[in-house]
């Protein structure tokens, strides 16, 4: 595929249509093999953008480039959940696929627990492309990839993004590093941690109600940040009424950037700007106008039903 | 027949490939035959429809009664939150209190040891205090309050019109009332690809009451002076109210599922889709279901998978001997010296024949069984006759 190619396969992206599969194949192999040279917390030089869940919100998605400005003229780091839930995922995971596969440099993606064959097959993402391409390759495709997206990222050196949080098998960011990745995500121990973990007021580890992961406290976050030599850990997972909430006196900030989740709960968006001396300010943004969307009319009857 | 013994309600479902294991439960055989009762006692009957209401079904009726009192009392707090509001863990934390005690002084001195575990399923059933969320299976925690009652003789058959109508219809109410004032996170939610980010059984037995409506079809609840007219009397539409009054833009946008299922022309078959679909996404679901509790009175425990198992085996034996009969005494009348081995495998073949019919009724009894568990049974008979096989060339 010449880069021709794939910038006629990101305009149409943009439009929210859908690539031929083979195309998806393609990306998909080029993709892979720009992640699997990518360590498992990739190293990035501010300025960037952190961005936090976006879970198939297309429409949405395109707010976030309009507001945070355009790859590849601002650095973007994504933390996880690009799919499920909503009624685009294929359309934004390959939209970033893509965008990665053409500027390698200006786009991080790293995993977020969602990017896991068992997640998807539950909350939609499995479905959306049975549907929308009649047959699963296109999930089969996607979630090889999901194996060979990196865990974490550090930018400058000061601050450690994750999709969940901590893990108590894990004190040093080193020992991330020899994670062995590339597998589907496993139903527990560090790399599951990682990406199902939470923050909690309480201080120590704590059992997670999400039956993956733990829960950690701000003594935790501080021991953290104290050997491992950081500021913060950015971190996304949970929805936040105002699109971000720091913890722990700003060591730990949670971003999410999915509005007015699930059509219903009436929730900002936000984006949090890491500039190159690492100042940090977001901006928040709300769910794309109706107008601006776009929605296939006659859907098929489920199968269930038929 | 109520069990003897109390066990301590416990979760059992801890990894994925234990969902095989859970399909041959006798929770899933009561739950999922309690569920199908409670759906043909509602069978185009409206909520003010004439029904049989005992005194019991009142005596819940108080609890939950009670329990929407609590959050009155206990309103949502200013602090700054993430998301969900903190005052539902007082609101939890009340019922968490007062459950056993409530349960307790309702039901039969005989059974009082198990309002612990009738609690539990009650507890269980109004959202997650850490997280503070609510999805699909706390409704089924609530099913599970409910059968466990009926499992020790407080609520009969005759009650199960009213448990749908009066009782469940109110536990909606008063979910749809706290996922409102503490801003529960639908957290479980399948977004646009499930039906709805909080609830799933209204849908069902909504569908079963709506079954040969003269005026109200699938397609109704498009109609909003119909769902405004007519709400109050089927949990489907009420369902539909309540999402139309939470959610924003159009319906086909942020319900795409129930859209697309208002294409089907008969609420019988919405009725049947729904059941396949609560099996599969609900009970088949490893995120839903691993958060499920046993204990005595929805046990962990296969007996009746095994008696099931056992019937059918004792069929088979009883063919298969009579069979074997008729085989000897052709064999005796042609060939004397045949082949032992050669007869060991005609025999199994006829086995084979046997149990594929027995597969084939096994199946069209449980024709609405899912999936996995007709695949887990087959591998399990496979096993089975794997094994017979070989205690029979032992034998031979």
């Amino acid at each position: 595929m010449d880069s021709k190619e794939l910038d006629e396969h990101i305009e149409n992206l943009y439009k929210c249509q859908l690539i031929p599969e083979n195309a998806v194949k393609q990306i998909c192999d080029l993709a892979r093999d720009i992640f699997i040279e990518e360590a498992n917390v990739i190293p990035i030089e501010p300025p960037v953008t952190i961005c936090g869940d976006v879970h198939g919100q297309f429409y949405d998605l395109k707010e976030l480039f309009s507001i945070g400005g355009q790859c590849p003229y601002t650095n973007y780091l994504f933390m996880g959940d690009f799919v499920d839930r909503g009624y685009f995922s294929v359309e934004t995971f390959l939209l970033l696929l893509a965008l990665k596969v053409r500027y390698p440099k200006r786009i991080t993606l790293i995993r977020g627990n969602h990017e896991s064959r068992q997640i998807t097959q539950v909350y939609g993402f499995y479905d959306e492309c049975l549907k929308k391409y009649g047959g699963i390759n296109v999930w089969r495709y996607c979630t090889e990839v999901f194996d060979y997206i990196a865990l974490g990222a550090m930018i400058g050196n000061r601050y450690f993004c994750v999709h969940g949080g901590l893990s108590p098998s894990i004190e040093t960011i080193d020992e991330i590093r020899n994670i062995d990745r590339k597998q589907e995500v496993p139903h527990d121990g560090p790399m599951c941690d990682l990406l199902w973990s939470d923050p909690e007021i309480v201080d120590g580890w704590g059992s997670s109600p999400r039956g993956a992961g733990f829960t950690f406290g701000g003594d935790i976050v501080h021991d953290f940040c104290r050997k491992n030599n950081i500021d913060m850990i950015a971190r996304a997972h949970q929805l936040i009424m105002e699109g971000y909430s720091y913890m722990f006196e700003k060591s730990l900030v949670t971003v999410w950037s999915a509005p007015n989740y699930c059509y219903r709960c009436g929730n900002q968006a936000a984006i949090l700007e890491i500039d190159e001396n690492l100042n940090q300010s977001f901006k928040v943004f709300e769910a794309a106008p109706f107008e601006d969307r776009a929605f296939p009319s006659k859907k098929a009857i489920p199968d269930y039903f038929l | 027949m109520i069990p003897t013994q109390f066990i301590e309600p416990v979760k059992k479902i801890s990894t994925p490939d234990l969902l095989n294991e859970w399909f041959k439960t006798d929770a899933y055989f009561y739950l999922t035959g309690f569920i199908r009762e409670l759906n043909k006692s509602v069978i185009k009957k409206k909520n003010s429809d004439e029904c049989f209401v005992s005194e019991n079904v009142l005596k819940i009726s108080k609890i939950l009664d009670l329990m929407s009192q609590w959050v009155d009392q206990i309103p949502p707090s200013n602090q700054p939150r993430r998301f969900g509001n903190k005052s539902f863990r007082v609101w939890f934390q009340k019922l968490a209190k007062n459950a056993q005690l409530l349960i307790g002084e309702i039901i039969e001195e005989k059974v009082k040891k198990f309002s612990i575990e009738i609690a539990k399923y009650l507890i269980e059933s109004v959202g997650n205090e850490r997280r503070i969320d609510y999805g699909s299976g706390h409704e089924l925690a609530f099913i599970a309050f409910l059968f466990s009652l009926f499992r020790i003789g407080f609520f009969t058959k005759e009650d199960f019109q009213a448990i749908i109508v009066k009782i469940f219809n109110q536990y909606l109410q008063l979910m749809r009332k706290v996922q409102i004032i503490y801003n529960l996170e639908p957290a479980g939610s399948h977004g646009v690809w499930g039906l709805d980010d909080f609830q799933f059984l209204p849908y069902l037995f909504g569908s079963a009451q709506l079954i040969e409506h003269e005026s109200i079809k699938p397609t109704s609840i498009h109609d909003i002076k119909i769902v405004k007219e007519f709400h109050q009397e089927y949990l489907y539409l009420d369902a539909i109210k309540f999402i139309l009054d939470v959610k924003t833009g159009p319906f086909f946008e942020h319900s795409p599922t129930l859209d697309s299922i208002s294409a089907v022309k008969k609420w019988s078959k919405v009725n049947s889709g729904m059941f396949k679909m609560f099996q599969q996404e609900v009970l088949g679901k490893f995120p839903v279901i691993q958060h499920f509790y046993f204990g005595s009175l929805i046990p962990w425990e296969q007996n009746v998978f095994k008696e099931r198992y056992l019937q059918e085996e004792k069929k088979e034996e009883k063919q298969h001997h009579q069979k074997d009969k008729k085989k000897k005494k052709k064999e005796e009348n042609q060939n004397q010296n045949q082949n032992q081995n050669q007869e060991n495998e005609n025999q199994n073949q006829n086995q084979n024949q046997n149990q594929n019919q027995n597969q084939n009724q096994n199946q069209e009894n449980q024709n609405q069984e899912n999936q996995n568990q007709k695949e887990e049974e087959k591998k399990e008979e496979e096993k089975k006759e794997e094994e017979k096989k070989e205690e029979e060339k032992k034998e031979d």
